[in-house]
């Protein structure tokens, strides 16, 4: 594994995560610094681990073993702390279906702590950003596909999270939605999110990110710069991420459920 | 406590919006003591005339059966695949909880409570001094039947089977407490199967706290009601799981 980003603050460390269930081992002890400003691309097949990664880190799962450190400090002493700092895209659209996009941002704002004008500040800013403010009075159920995607990701983000993990956002939606979606989180960014995008489009993660991570069977597998992992595979005729990740990770089929 | 009062006004817009409250505590109970009423009415006295006895045993009856829409509710987060949000967002679990059955003991008190003045309005139920202890007897019971229903939509697998089968003892409740047809008998056998069930003790307080001015029996019921209820919360609280309260079985959902 490379040791690079020495320079930048490690904002959130996973060390030697581990996790079983009956007996079959999930994450085989899963190491990953993530540093301030850091736009990570997690791949990996079915079956890889990280959804349940996710979920440990989410505080939806308990660990085995292993630490998680954010800012230095052991996440599992001060749960709610870095849960302040935190936001999830989950993979599923969960939104209220009956309530409006203003009244479902209002309410997942309101579980961390916003309230009075200043939520209300932060639900117009959201809003505009993922551009649904002038449709705010509609319910979900009358947005295409694309729309809840966005209102999905503004529900994660309305209390500004320092690091933010988007678990497949752009899954089953029309190439616009999907290129208005990059261009968020692009612009997230850019205003000093730290992102770790997991997705199974190869050809976001090449776009979007900077660090390329590939695991499978619970460990990692690469963990490297993006360009700098594109250099080393192209002497062996590999100039795109996804045909260095079907040389890696192989061409067998994965029909795991995770 | 901010949170708290923020899930609880929360899941009370929800079941407001439902109208599953409205429907099976207020608007059914005050229809089929209407139609029961008219169709027995032969059959009862002046002193307690048909549509008094169907609404005062139907009232109890249909908070009872509010179990199940308490169980959606502590399950309605996982249809709506919203769990997730919870879990992540920087809360108290046990808020989670005790929010679902702060919302629904409130909501079912209310539409017991309107239930319980229109039926002594409509058909002149005697609201002696004990009134507001009949009321409160409401509450205490939409309380426990809130916390046994989250309890089974939070933190008991197999949800689904257990949302059908429920119906099935309360059914035999209420036909042991006379709620379908009053019934006496001298058979000790059928007396302790009648005694069995808890539908039967509230019945019989609150003909004697309304029409015998007795208050003791109502008030020993309540407080033992309170005590179940608080019981059940703890357990609700202490059985929250997060499996279940994300997937538990839903439909198509693999574990």
């Amino acid at each position: 594994m490379k040791n690079y980003g020495q320079t930048k603050e490690c904002l959130f460390h996973i060390q030697n995560l581990q996790k079983s269930y009956d007996g079959k081992e999930i994450l085989k002890g899963l190491t990953i610094p993530v540093y301030a400003g850091d736009m990570i691309g997690l791949l990996g097949p079915n079956g890889a681990g990280k959804s349940t990664m996710t979920k440990i880190i989410g505080g939806i799962e308990q660990k085995d073993a292993g630490t998680l450190l954010f800012h230095g400090k052991d996440v599992h002493k001060n749960p709610r702390e870095f849960k302040r700092k935190l936001g999830i895209v989950p993979q599923e659209i969960a939104l209220y279906e009956e309530l409006s996009a203003y009244e479902n941002i209002q309410f997942f704002a309101s579980l961390y702590g916003l309230n009075g004008t200043k939520r209300e500040k932060k639900i117009e800013e959201v809003l505009r950003f993922v551009g649904l403010w002038e449709r705010r009075k509609e319910t979900p159920a009358k947005y295409s596909g694309g729309m809840k995607r966005r209102l999905n990701i503004a529900c994660s983000v309305v209390h500004d999270p320092e690091i933010l993990i988007m678990d497949e956002p752009t899954v089953g939606i029309d190439p616009q939605s999907r290129n208005h979606i990059m261009n968020l989180i692009r612009s997230l960014q850019a205003a000093g999110t730290t992102v770790i995008y997991i997705s199974h489009y190869i050809e976001e993660i090449e776009e979007l990110c900077n660090r390329v991570i590939i695991m499978d069977h619970g460990q990692i597998l690469v963990d490297e710069e993006k360009e700098a992992l594109k250099k080393r595979y192209v002497e062996q005729g590999m100039d795109h991420l996804e045909s260095i990740f079907l040389s890696i990770t192989g061409t067998q089929l994965r029909d795991e459920v995770e | 406590m901010r949170e708290l009062w923020t899930l609880t006004i929360f899941q009370m817009k929800r079941r407001v919006r439902d109208g599953f409250s409205i429907g099976y505590n207020v608007i059914f109970p005050l229809v089929i003591t209407a139609l029961l009423g008219l169709l027995t009415k032969k059959q009862f006295t002046q002193t307690i005339t048909s549509y008094q006895y169907y609404a005062l045993v139907m009232i109890p009856f249909c908070a009872t059966m509010s179990i199940i829409t308490a169980a959606y509710a502590g399950k309605e987060d996982a249809y709506a695949k919203t769990a997730s949000r919870y879990l992540i967002a920087p809360i108290h679990e046990k808020n989670i909880v005790v929010a679902k059955i702060l919302s629904c003991s409130l909501i079912f008190s209310c539409c017991n409570g309107v239930t319980f003045f229109v039926c002594c309005a409509l058909w002149h139920i005697p609201s002696s001094e004990n009134w507001w202890l009949i009321f409160l007897l409401l509450c205490v019971l939409s309380f426990v039947i809130a916390s046994i229903g989250v309890l089974i939509g939070t933190g008991m697998k197999n949800f689904l089977v257990l949302k059908n089968v429920i119906n099935i003892p309360i059914g035999l409740c209420a036909v042991a407490a006379g709620v379908f047809y009053p019934f006496g008998t001298s058979d000790r056998l059928i007396q302790s199967l009648q005694n069995l069930s808890p539908l039967t003790w509230i019945n019989r307080f609150v003909f004697a706290a309304l029409y015998d001015c007795r208050s003791k029996e109502i008030g020993i019921l309540i407080v033992i009601l309170v005590m179940v209820g608080v019981g059940m919360t703890a357990l609700a609280v202490k059985n929250f799981q997060k499996e279940e309260f994300i997937h538990g079985d839903l439909p198509g959902y693999q574990k």
